[in-house]
This record gives structure tokens, C-alpha cells and sequence, in this order.
């Protein structure tokens, strides 16, 4: 498969780590039921790390925009991290960087989702 | 009423009492069945049962309609009786009448020299009932017919099949099981003895039979099952079809000579179904030659998975046509030919990545001189986002008659975001340019258009909001921007600033300007031409991976911009 996750507890933070291509087809659906599932079980804080992460297209997108909105709907918070200079830039030009909650790096994402 | 050839290819397949079968055309409209004489022209049926005029099959907007026209015993279609019936490829025609002959419609006739070469393989099998030569030609004839995509009616070709295997181990009734995907067993076709059609429901076959066919990988008769289950009340099925013969004939397809499975399964390939025959003599296959049972089964199994393969490849060749459809349909949505709006000249062009796109670009006069255009990119591709293009150009129409923009495009956000499959969205950049070179815009998450003026080339439409479809309630905003007379704005999708080399590098926004340079008063085909041609060299044949959309707009006070 294009995409491999990976889940982490750091301190009662869950950290779902993407490492691939997230883009249309199986990676997208089987982020978002990675995602339903870790809601389903009850975390509360999530960080995403897209530190490998090669290609993020359109559908990847809006993947992430519904996983966040599924995050919020449940009363969970969702960070970002490790974004890459690319899809930073595709978050800039269609206005969600507003939208997300994003650190650079994982332990800020982690400090910052703690607090 | 007047006779006229019929254009649709259409016959009937006649299989008399006997078993004998031929192909006759409908070959003019209206088509008389009967007992002799005029009503009986196109096809007569000699026998003392069927009324002098019986029936007749007419053409009615291009389909073909049976009509009884006075057939004693009435007419049936697929055991229904009917006085006038549209017919579907496959239907089955009786006449209330025993032992009689029955008619089974095909929508399409095979050429007349394939169904020659048909009746002459039937007149072989009947004739040496011991020999598989008869289906070994027929097998042959698929894998002929499957290489020129020709029309074959694959259930005449399986009924002849499982014919066949009646025939040879003179058994009463068959039953053709295919393996389905989900690692069942569903019935496909059943006949009983005679050529003769059978309601499948008549036969429940024995599944301790079946089971032991599959675990042994080879045919099983009863004889094998009452040595392995001794207490006969166990095997219930059997019990109850009242101790019928049973033979099941599992078929697998030719191993591949490389495949490591083929170790496992001995030497059989992919499981593809089972032949079920039963019979009323409780003996009735205690005599069989195993050899023969063999070669049915190789001989089956093979035209099984050419008749399967042929399906596939009819499937495929209908769903391209689909896909073809809406290519016209999406073609059509686009401008054709750009007329001149009195202050602007336009040009634009949409190369989708698969045969439907998830981008389009539009035009169209506005209220008070104005003129509207924008380009939209749905996420993803293919039919998928193609459909959203549609719903959008519909949408948008609204702003034709005088809807607020920034009004229509919340609208449109709060629809995708309920209706849309979620995650769906669409980029789009929305303009209107009035007569005096203002510009009103929408950004609605989409890369800013570049703008060729005097002092260079400049990105100036950032200012914006969310795409359409992402964000629940998300607002949106127009901006303002003056054109100057000679400004021309280059709209495009991220198909071309993410069009990508072997390397994998991306052609860039950078690249983009450079290829632009200097050209501020080109004509605008030289500019599209530019931009493309200079993508396709960057690519270098590096397959298209997203929809490409240039959409060019030239703001001139005069005609001669």
C-alpha cells in the first residue's frame, strides 16, 4: 500500500505517523478509518506527523480536512506537524492554514496539544 | 400494414421437440409464425398444435414485440402468458403446447457463417455422443469468437455445453455452478435432457456431493459418495431428491507453469464452478468411463473461463463507451468558440488526465456589459470529480440572473459540503470584468492567476477564501483589482504548476513566469500554445498526472488588442 501508519502514545498524546504517498485510492480511506478508530477509542489528543510523507494530492487534502473535522466534532484536538514546504504552501494558497492547528516539529506539537 | 427490412440484427434461436436446434433472423417486420401458408412465411412450425396464424413479432421503436395472433393454446414468454410483449435478449417463447417447440429470442445474431459452423458442431455432438470432439470445436470457436469481439450469446454457448454433458453421460437434468467472488457457488444455467430450458428452483443439488468433488479436486459419482458416507440417511440432500444419480464435475482452469500455487493445488489451476448432473435410474452413471468424465471436465472448464473472459472484455468495452458518453457530455460544457466580448478577447483549453476531468473553465456575459469567466478544479479525478464539474456549471448559472456572487458561491459551499462525498471540494477562481477594466473577483482556495501588464508579470489575486465544499459555513468575499487595457490574466489548474518530469521535479510556478517573459502583447493562441508546448517539454513524456487547464483573459478597450 502507498501509505504506512504507525501509532505512538507519547505522555497521553496519541501520535498517528504517516510515512508514504497520501493520495486517492486506498491511502485516503485507510487514513480516515485509522482516524475514526483512534476517535472511537476515546483519544482526545491527536498529532498527525507528516514528516514522511512524499506527495499529499487533492484528495489527500481533503482527507485531512475531514479527519479534523471528525476530531472536532468528537471534542478531540487535532495538531499537525513536520508539514513540509509544499503542502505548507497548498495550505496557504487555499486558506486552511487557519484552519489547522500546526507545529513545526512533533514535541512542539506535542507540548502545544498538552497544554 | 406495411413490411419493411428491420435494421437490428436480431433471430430466434428454434429448438425443436427433439433437441435440434437452428438460428433464424428477423429479417423483415412484421415476422409470421404459424402453421402454413401466409402466416407461417418468416418461420413454420409443422404441427397439428399450432393454430395457422399464431403469432407474429413486430418492430416498435427500435425493439422487437410478439404479438398471439390466435394461437389456440396461447403464447408464453418465459412461462408467462401474454397477448403482446416487448422481448429481451433471452426470453423464451412457448405455446402452451407439451413436448413442443420452443424459441428463445437473441438480440443479436451471430454472423450467418458462425451460426453455420454452430448447427454443424450440434449435428456432430448428437451424432457421436461418446466423442469430446464436438465441444473441443466448440471451444475452439469461442476462443476464435473471443479474439474478434463478436457478438456471441455466451448462455447459448454454455446451454450448449451443459447440452452436451446431458447428452454424453445420459443423464436427465444439469446444472452449470460458477464460483462467484465471494467463495460461493451460484447457479448459472440449468437444462434438462433434450436441449430442453429448466427452471433452476426444480433442482437443489446435493452439497455433500459437491463437497466431495472440491476435496478430491476430481468428479465424484453416487457410487463414490454411498462408499464414503455408509449410513446413506447422513447424506440428506440425497434423501431427498429421492435417490437420484448424482455426477459432479468440479472444473479448474489450465495451471500456470510458474505459479507457486499450482504446488498446492496439485495440478489444477483457479476454481471456476462445477457441472451437476442427476438422473432418475439410481444406476444411471455406475457405467461411466472416467476418462470421459475427465475430458468433460478440461473441455468445460475451458470454454467456462473463455466465456468469462469474453464477459470481461464486453464489460470493459461498455463501461469505455460510458466513459465516452460523458467525455461528449463534459466536452459540451465547455465554451466553443470564444466570440469576442466587446472588451475582452479570451482563450482556453482542457486536457483531462483520463478520459472525464475534474477541471472546467466557463464564459458568459453578465448584466450592464459585464463578462464573467472562471476556472474550477474539483479534487481528485476522473468520473468522480467529473460529475462535481457539472453540478458547479449548473450552480453557477444563477449568477447570470442577478445573484450576488459572494452569495451564490456560500450556497454552493453549504450544498457540496451536504451533498458531496465528503472530502470532495473544488477550487475556483471567479472573475467579472466590467467594460472600464475593473475587475471584481472571487479566490476561492485557487493559485492566484498571473497577470501580464506593462510592468511585468505579477500574481495580485491572492485574496481569498476556503475552496467550495471543505469548510462547513465558510464565507466568502469579492476583491477588486483595475485592469489596465492590454492586461492579460492566465487562469490555470495545479495540473500545470504540479506537472511533473521523470525526476519527478515539478514544472513550478517559477518556470511558469520564465516561460511567459516577454510576451505581454502576443496573440492569445501563441500565448496557450506557449504554456502548453512548454509544460509537454519540461514533462518530457512523463505521463499526465492531473488535469491541465489554461483559461487566458485580454482586458482591451479597442477591438485590435
Amino acid at each position: 500500500m502507498a501509505l504506512k501508519m504507525t501509532v505512538r502514545d507519547e505522555g497521553g498524546v496519541t501520535v498517528l505517523a504517516l510515512d508514504g504517498r497520501m493520495v486517492l485510492g486506498e491511502a485516503t480511506t485507510a487514513f480516515r478509518e485509522k482516524v475514526r478508530s483512534l476517535l472511537a477509542e476515546g483519544k482526545v489528543k491527536i498529532v498527525l506527523n507528516l514528516e514522511n510523507v512524499t506527495e499529499i494530492d487533492s484528495s489527500g487534502l481533503g482527507a485531512f480536512v475531514a479527519s479534523h473535522r471528525s476530531a472536532a466534532s468528537e471534542g478531540a484536538s487535532m495538531r499537525l506537524c513536520h508539514l513540509g514546504a509544499k503542502f505548507k504552501e497548498v495550505l496557504q494558497i487555499t486558506k486552511l492554514l487557519t484552519v489547522f492547528d500546526v507545529s513545526d516539529t512533533e514535541e512542539e506539537a506535542v507540548r502545544a496539544i498538552s497544554r | 400494414m406495411l413490411e419493411e427490412p428491420t435494421s437490428n440484427e436480431a433471430g430466434l434461436e428454434v429448438v425443436a421437440p427433439g433437441g435440434a436446434r437452428r438460428f433464424v433472423r428477423i429479417t423483415e417486420s412484421p415476422f409470421f409464425i404459424g402453421r402454413g401458408g401466409e402466416t407461417a412465411k418468416h418461420l413454420q412450425l409443422a404441427d397439428p398444435r399450432i393454430s395457422r396464424s399464431c403469432a407474429a413479432i413486430l418492430v416498435e421503436a427500435q425493439r422487437h414485440v410478439l404479438e398471439d395472433r390466435g394461437q389456440r393454446h396461447g403464447i408464453f414468454v418465459n412461462g408467462e402468458k401474454i397477448a403482446r410483449r416487448v422481448l429481451d435478449d433471452g426470453d423464451v417463447v412457448t405455446f402452451g403446447v407439451e413436448n413442443f417447440y420452443e424459441l428463445k429470442y437473441c438480440a443479436s445474431t451471430l454472423d450467418s457463417s458462425i451460426t453455420d459452423v454452430l448447427s454443424r458442431i450440434e449435428h456432430l455432438t448428437t451424432s457421436d455422443p461418446a466423442s469430446g470432439g464436438g465441444l473441443h470445436k466448440l471451444n475452439v470457436l469461442l476462443e476464435a469468437t473471443a479474439l474478434l469481439h463478436s457478438r456471441l450469446p455466451l448462455e447459448s454457448v454454455l446451454g450448449t455445453m451443459l447440452d452436451h454433458a446431458i447428452t454424453v453421460t445420459d443423464a436427465d437434468r444439469g446444472l452449470l455452478l460458477e464460483a462467484d467472488s465471494a467463495g460461493g457457488l451460484q447457479v448459472r444455467l440449468a437444462r434438462q435432457s433434450g436441449g430442453r430450458h429448466l427452471a433452476a428452483e426444480n433442482l437443489t443439488p446435493s452439497q455433500t456431493a459437491i463437497r466431495m468433488a472440491l476435496d478430491r479436486h476430481s468428479s465424484v459419482i453416487t457410487e463414490d459418495l454411498a462408499q464414503a458416507v455408509p449410513d446413506l440417511q447422513v447424506a440428506v440432500s440425497i434423501v431427498a431428491q429421492r435417490l437420484r444419480a448424482v455426477v459432479v464435475i468440479p472444473l479448474y482452469t489450465m495451471p500456470q507453469h510458474n505459479s507457486m500455487e499450482s504446488t498446492s493445488h496439485g495440478r489444477h489451476g483457479d476454481f471456476l464452478g462445477v457441472v451437476y448432473l442427476d438422473s432418475r435410474r439410481p444406476a444411471a452413471f455406475s457405467k461411466l468411463d472416467r476418462r470421459i468424465l475427465d475430458a468433460l471436465a478440461s473441455e468445460a472448464a475451458s470454454i467456462l473461463d473463455n466465456a468469462r473472459l469474453v464477459e470481461r472484455e464486453r464489460e470493459r468495452k461498455r463501461l469505455e463507451q460510458e466513459l465516452g458518453i460523458a467525455r461528449d457530455i463534459q466536452q459540451a460544457l465547455l465554451p466553443r468558440g470564444f466570440r469576442d466580448f466587446p472588451h475582452m478577447t479570451v482563450s482556453g483549453t482542457n486536457i483531462p488526465c483520463l478520459t472525464v476531468g475534474g477541471d472546467y473553465f466557463d464564459v458568459f456575459p453578465m448584466d450592464n456589459g459585464r463578462t464573467a469567466f472562471l476556472i474550477a478544479d474539483v479534487s481528485g479525478k476522473g468520473l468522480g470529480a467529473a460529475l462535481l464539474t457539472t453540478m458547479l456549471q449548473g450552480a453557477l448559472t444563477g449568477m447570470s440572473i442577478g445573484a450576488d456572487p459572494a452569495r451564490v458561491f456560500a450556497h454552493i459551499n453549504r450544498f457540496l459540503c451536504e451533498h458531496a462525498e465528503v472530502g470532495r471540494y473544488a477550487t475556483m477562481f471567479f472573475g467579472i470584468l466590467d467594460r472600464d477594466g475593473s475587475l471584481e473577483f472571487i479566490n476561492a482556495g485557487h493559485p492566484s492567476p498571473f497577470l501580464l501588464c506593462e510592468d511585468g508579470i505579477c500574481e495580485p489575486f491572492s485574496e481569498g477564501s476556503f475552496p467550495v465544499g471543505l469548510v462547513d459555513g465558510a464565507e466568502y468575499t469579492v476583491a477588486r483589482h483595475q485592469l489596465r487595457p492590454g492586461d492579460t490574466m492566465i487562469l490555470f489548474s495545479d495540473g500545470v504548476t504540479e506537472a511533473m518530469d521523470p525526476a519527478d521535479d515539478m514544472f513550478g510556478v517559477e518556470r511558469f513566469r520564465d516561460a511567459l517573459g516577454g510576451l505581454r502583447s502576443a496573440p492569445l493562441e501563441q500565448l496557450q500554445r506557449v504554456v502548453l508546448d512548454g509544460v509537454q517539454r519540461f514533462t518530457r513524456g512523463a505521463a499526465q498526472a492531473d488535469d491541465i487547464t489554461v483559461l487566458l483573459v485580454r482586458y482591451g478597450a479597442s477591438q485590435a488588442s
